[in-house]
């Protein structure tokens, strides 16, 4: 188990990052084409099905070109800035990479809990859950700031001590494992795998707009973060995907930009300024609350 | 939906979460520390830069014998500082005072001769090298910078 304290340079987990990353788009699409021969038997394809695909494919270009053209840059540095200050000398090696992803999911728990209950950040990651459908596809189906909240859960790891890159490469880990749980074909795996990891029949929950899988399950990698913090639902009840309010098109542009879209028309709509902030910062479906509660507004 | 309690407790717990595993993360050292190893040189301690582009300007050397002077690339917490004529290929650079280490090293190619690295947002558009790295991205902790002996040879990394 030598190697385990073997130290690693920062540039062989960015060609890692790189090859990991890559090769898994290609097994992504490998998978895609099972799932549609799955899709098939159950009679279950559709030109719906086909457009939402496609659609995906399409987001996650917007996404990449927006991550090149601007937020890539923002994120490099950010985490170079901020790795200067750090608190602790952190060496790479398996271990600290390891200690990493753990950490790192633990963030990305947060970072995901906060995307769905903070409108602005919900504007663009209402994206990735507008899709009715649920497939490996989905999960490459990104919103326009995508990249660019992530950037604050995760820099305490930099200002910690973890190496930028060691922290982008911990991101795609649980990011790649969480592409993974994208699928039906799964239904459950052994009980102690569904309580420690997060699964397919968990994430499938997290991905359902019936009202008691609504804002569950955020987990990346470890489902136990969930159960600790009080956001756990176990799957029962057939899962309907999507939106509540779902979008009803499968144009790529109003797929990448109905988020903001939506979250514009709302701030509009709203009247008095600090009603108009509750509808930016709050959750979605923020009302003020002399609306939120008419009993106690009558009195 | 959870209670603002927990939200509270889940924050806090989650926070000394990660202190507590970046704390561990920063124990765990790699197999071939060098800062336990013989550190002492009475003849002196020689920088050897290799891949040093072009004879303009200075090479500037900088030798830490402290963490924080490190990782700030402070000049005035510095045990040692030499500014050389650049030359292409090698430049030898003697500290014959400085006999007790761990010692980490950084050093840079100043070519207009500000005395500065010069940066271009966070990454720098002039040569630099720094000990223990194993290559251009490579940020070694103190530890893992500070060199064994009197003699180390670092190669220099230009931004293209």
């Amino acid at each position: 188990m030598d190697w385990l304290l073997f130290p690693i340079s920062a540039g062989y987990i960015e060609w890692l990052e790189k090859f990991v990353d890559d090769w898994f788009f290609i097994f992504a699409l490998a998978f895609l084409a099972f799932e549609f021969t799955r899709y098939a038997i159950y009679k279950k394809l559709s030109w719906a099905l086909v457009g939402d695909t496609i659609t995906n494919y399409i987001t996650l270009a917007f996404f990449i070109g927006l991550t090149i053209l601007f937020l890539g840059a923002f994120y490099v540095t950010t985490f170079y800035y901020a790795f200067q200050f750090a608190i602790f000398d952190i060496e790479i090696n398996w271990i600290t990479v390891a200690i990493c992803v753990v950490l790192a999911d633990l963030a990305y728990y947060w970072e995901h809990r906060f995307m769905h209950r903070v409108n602005l950040a919900w504007a663009t990651h209402t994206v990735h859950h507008s899709s009715p459908f649920f497939n490996i596809s989905v999960a490459y189906r990104f919103g326009p700031m995508d990249s660019f909240w992530p950037v604050f859960f995760h820099v305490p790891l930099v200002l910690l001590g973890f190496n930028p890159i060691v922290v982008l490469f911990a991101e795609v880990v649980v990011q790649l494992y969480q592409t993974t749980l994208h699928t039906e074909s799964i239904k459950k795996l052994p009980r102690p795998v569904e309580w420690i990891m997060n699964t397919p029949s968990h994430h499938r929950v997290h991905h359902g707009s019936n009202p008691k899988y609504l804002d569950k399950n955020y987990a990346g990698i470890f489902i136990v973060w969930d159960r600790m913090f009080g956001t756990f639902e176990e799957e029962h009840e057939q899962v309907v995907y999507g939106l509540v309010k779902p979008i009803e098109s499968t144009n790529p542009i109003v797929a990448f930009l109905h988020g903001f879209y939506r979250l514009a028309n709302s701030v509009w709509a709203m009247r008095g300024f600090r009603n108009k902030l509750g509808v930016i910062f709050g959750p979605p479906g923020w009302k003020p609350q002399d609306e939120a509660r008419p009993s106690e507004a009558a009195e | 939906m959870p209670t603002n309690t927990q939200r509270l407790v889940g924050a806090l717990a989650s926070i000394s979460i990660t202190f507590v595993g970046a704390w561990l993360a920063s124990n765990v050292h790699s197999t071939n520390g060098n800062a336990s190893a013989a550190t002492s040189f009475p003849s002196g301690l020689t920088v050897t830069l290799e891949g040093v582009r072009g004879a303009n300007g200075k090479v500037i050397v900088m030798v830490f014998s402290n963490r924080n002077a490190f990782r700030a690339y402070d000049v005035a917490g510095a045990a040692g500082y030499k500014e050389t004529p650049s030359k292409t290929g090698t430049v030898v650079v003697r500290f014959p005072d400085l006999k007790d280490g761990p010692y980490a090293i950084a050093a840079f190619h100043d070519e207009d001769e500000n005395r500065d690295l010069n940066m271009k947002g966070q990454w720098p558009t002039e040569g630099y090298a720094t000990s223990g790295a194993a290559d251009a991205y490579d940020t070694p902790t103190f530890r893992t910078a500070a060199i064994v002996g009197g003699k180390v040879t670092i190669k220099m990394h230009y931004p293209n």
